[in-house]
């Protein structure tokens, strides 16, 4: 008999439809949104095309609409996230992922980072990395004290927001992207927008240069699954139609005018 | 009555907050529990709900402002109480500060309180300054009449040379030093290690003479291929010598198993500018000791220049501290966590012992062993020193281990 608490799964793969990836940034709103009317907890993980993501200090760089042209000339899209930290760029080489549950209680950050995480850092140490920690990368782009490291460097970011009835942490998980051309892209974007930072790119690394093999971002996939499926018993259930309606409305909201 | 909302406690160790945006203007009328601004503490952003219905007669604070948690974020109130509401919340006091409740200061918008020249800042800027630990008359401002604004502070704070802690403002006899970078990366690995390991000390010393005379024969033919040959790289390698015999101490506890390590990767704890690094050398039991020399130089030289990888980072099974020239006899030094032992090794120094019955001066070096006191007892890690001592101070042994 399973005693595991029930959430729903999300899930954006390799199959998801073009409208659907093109609203992948922000389907975990939209489905924390859900969770909170709904009272249910919800585990999202999802593909997505590139697209730069801010954070809401971001808000204030001087030259933030710098940040915005340089998106368009690449026919790019950049959000603002409702999670802390600041800029990251999301590409094919991450995989994002986000658990909420219903929660109106302020008080609980540290308690939400650490149980809703979990799932993550377990995917993490099913893939072979069994020392990955909560932890802060120093010098990281988008630092933050509880992000997922392996000794000390970060192989996934990760992000809190409580708002609305829920609390959601979200972030990415790094498989392949180049952590040295993301924080020089980085720095390089902040530079653009009148704030330049500087970071270091040797607190960063991917799954790939930690097993040192290639890493298909099915198998991360699987391993989220597995993770998130040892604390949950996982009810697979995509967007309804009024989702996808609500996402359509978020995606102009959080976009970067 | 006019109610005054201070930034609520977020979480555990949670002690200020960013507000990152303000979702309602002063004169708004607000319900219970909307949204009154959205605060962000360490990559959580929480949306603060109103705890009451009313007008927000003040709003303390402007976007980007860093806030400790207490302090009054909103006053909630009846349109009418308006004036009373609008004193400012005042700055905490300075030495040198006029009282906070004083009309000339608080009718200002930026407060000069101390000797000049001082920079000009307003009071959130101030705090931001403390906070971040930036000195305020070492920063240039970007504001009209080259006021200092957050940017600016937070601009000072992000630059290199405030990354391992820095003094703010004097305030009176003491001027707070906020922990900051890799000094605060320190700091939590001490503490962790502290916490988690129940650590104890043995302490011995060993006549030196031999093994200085083997590091005065050797030096200048590691010179000559290119490698400084100090003391550490013949300790190292005693060090690796001596393991296999006691293996409980090349160990590291992992998601709470303990793991014997067949090979030797010695941490070497390293002052940089920025705080302590500890670099590994790698396989230490099959490398001469001129390798370890030639390695142990490079690893510590790119420790010192910030470009060691994270493989060159990670993964040590013991670490060896040296006091180097620096004073001390010794000390107790603490646990590279996740690691079992750390070795001391000390300078040597001239001391007058007894030999064969007379009172001689002989170089003495000093040897700390700081164990975890779960995986080992004060006798095995006592033998374990008492065989490195053997080692170091007859270094002819090792000829008997060569291949």
């Amino acid at each position: 008999m399973n005693h595991l608490p029930s959430a729903r799964l999300i899930h954006l793969g390799a199959g998801a439809p073009e409208p659907a990836l093109h609203l992948s940034p922000v389907v975990t709103e939209t489905a924390a949104i859900s969770a909170a009317e709904r009272g249910a907890l919800t585990v999202v993980v999802r593909r997505h095309q590139p697209y730069v993501l801010l954070g809401p200090s971001d808000r204030r760089l001087p030259g933030l609409a710098r940040i915005r042209e340089w998106a368009d000339a690449r026919g790019l899209p950049a959000f603002i996230r409702i999670g802390g930290g600041s800029l990251v760029w999301q590409d094919t080489g991450t995989i994002s992922f986000g658990v909420a549950r219903p929660s109106r209680d302020l008080t609980t950050v540290e308690r939400n980072f650490r149980e809703l995480g979990e799932g993550v850092l377990r995917a993490i140490r099913y893939l072979g990395l069994e020392t990955a920690a909560y932890g802060r990368a120093v010098g990281s782009y988008c630092e933050g004290p509880w992000d997922i490291v392996v000794d000390g460097v970060k192989i996934a970011g990760v992000a809190q927001a409580i708002r609305g009835g829920f609390a959601l942490v979200s972030g990415m998980i790094l498989v392949n992207q180049d952590p040295v051309e993301t924080t020089r892209l980085i720095e390089d974007l902040y530079e653009l927008a009148g704030s330049p930072r500087h970071l270091r790119a040797s607190a960063v690394t991917n799954l790939e240069r930690l097993l040192d093999r290639p890493v298909a971002l099915a198998e991360v996939e699987q391993a989220l699954f597995s993770g998130f499926g040892s604390l949950y018993q996982l009810i697979p259930a995509d967007l309804d139609e009024t989702e996808w309606v609500r996402a359509a409305r978020l995606y102009q909201e959080r976009r970067l005018a | 009555m006019a109610f005054e909302f201070k930034f609520p406690d977020v979480g555990e160790g949670i002690a200020e907050g960013e507000i990152v945006r303000w979702l309602v203007a002063e004169g708004d009328v607000v319900t219970l529990d909307q949204a009154l601004c959205e605060m962000q503490t360490d990559k959580a952003v929480v949306e603060i709900p109103a705890p009451r219905a009313g007008t927000i007669l003040r709003r303390n604070g402007r976007e980007g402002d860093v806030i400790p948690v207490g302090q009054i974020l909103v006053v909630i109130g009846e349109a009418s109480e308006k004036e009373a509401a609008s004193r400012p919340e005042p700055e905490p006091a300075q030495a040198s500060s006029p009282p906070a409740s004083s009309p000339a200061v608080v009718a200002q918008d930026v407060v000069d309180v101390g000797a000049p020249p001082r920079a000009q800042a307003a009071p959130a800027t101030r705090r931001l300054a403390r906070e971040l630990g930036i000195d305020l008359a070492r920063v240039e401002g970007s504001g009209p009449r080259g006021r200092i604004v957050p940017s600016d502070i937070r601009r000072a704070a992000a630059a290199p040379a405030a990354v391992t802690g820095a003094p703010a403002a004097p305030q009176g006899e003491r001027t707070p030093y906020r922990l900051q970078g890799l000094r605060r990366v320190i700091a939590e690995h001490m503490v962790q290690s502290v916490r988690e390991i129940p650590h104890v000390s043995v302490v011995d010393r060993l006549n030196a003479r031999r093994l200085v005379a083997v590091r005065t024969l050797l030096k200048p033919a590691a010179e000559a291929r290119g490698a400084r040959l100090t003391y550490l790289p013949l300790v190292a390698k005693a060090l690796s010598l001596c393991l296999p015999q006691h293996p409980v101490f090349n160990a590291r506890w992992d998601d709470g198993t303990l793991y014997l390590h067949r090979s030797v990767d010695i941490g070497i704890a390293t002052d940089t500018d920025d705080g302590l690094i500890v670099p590994v050398v790698r396989g230490v039991e099959h490398k001469s000791v001129l390798e370890v020399a030639a390695e142990m130089g490079r690893v510590t030289e790119r420790a010192r220049a910030r470009s060691l990888g994270p493989s060159e980072l990670t993964g040590s099974t013991i670490t060896i501290t040296g006091g180097g020239p620096l004073a001390g006899l010794f000390a107790t030094p603490i646990i590279n966590y996740p690691e079992v032992a750390i070795l001391g090794v000390y300078r040597i120094q001239e001391e007058v012992i007894v030999e064969e019955g007379d009172m001689r001066p002989a170089p003495m070096l000093y040897l700390s062993l700081t164990f975890d006191h779960r995986v080992a007892d004060g006798a095995e890690a006592s033998r374990f020193l008492s065989s490195l001592k053997d080692l170091l101070a007859t270094p002819e042994l090792w000829l008997l281990d060569l291949r």
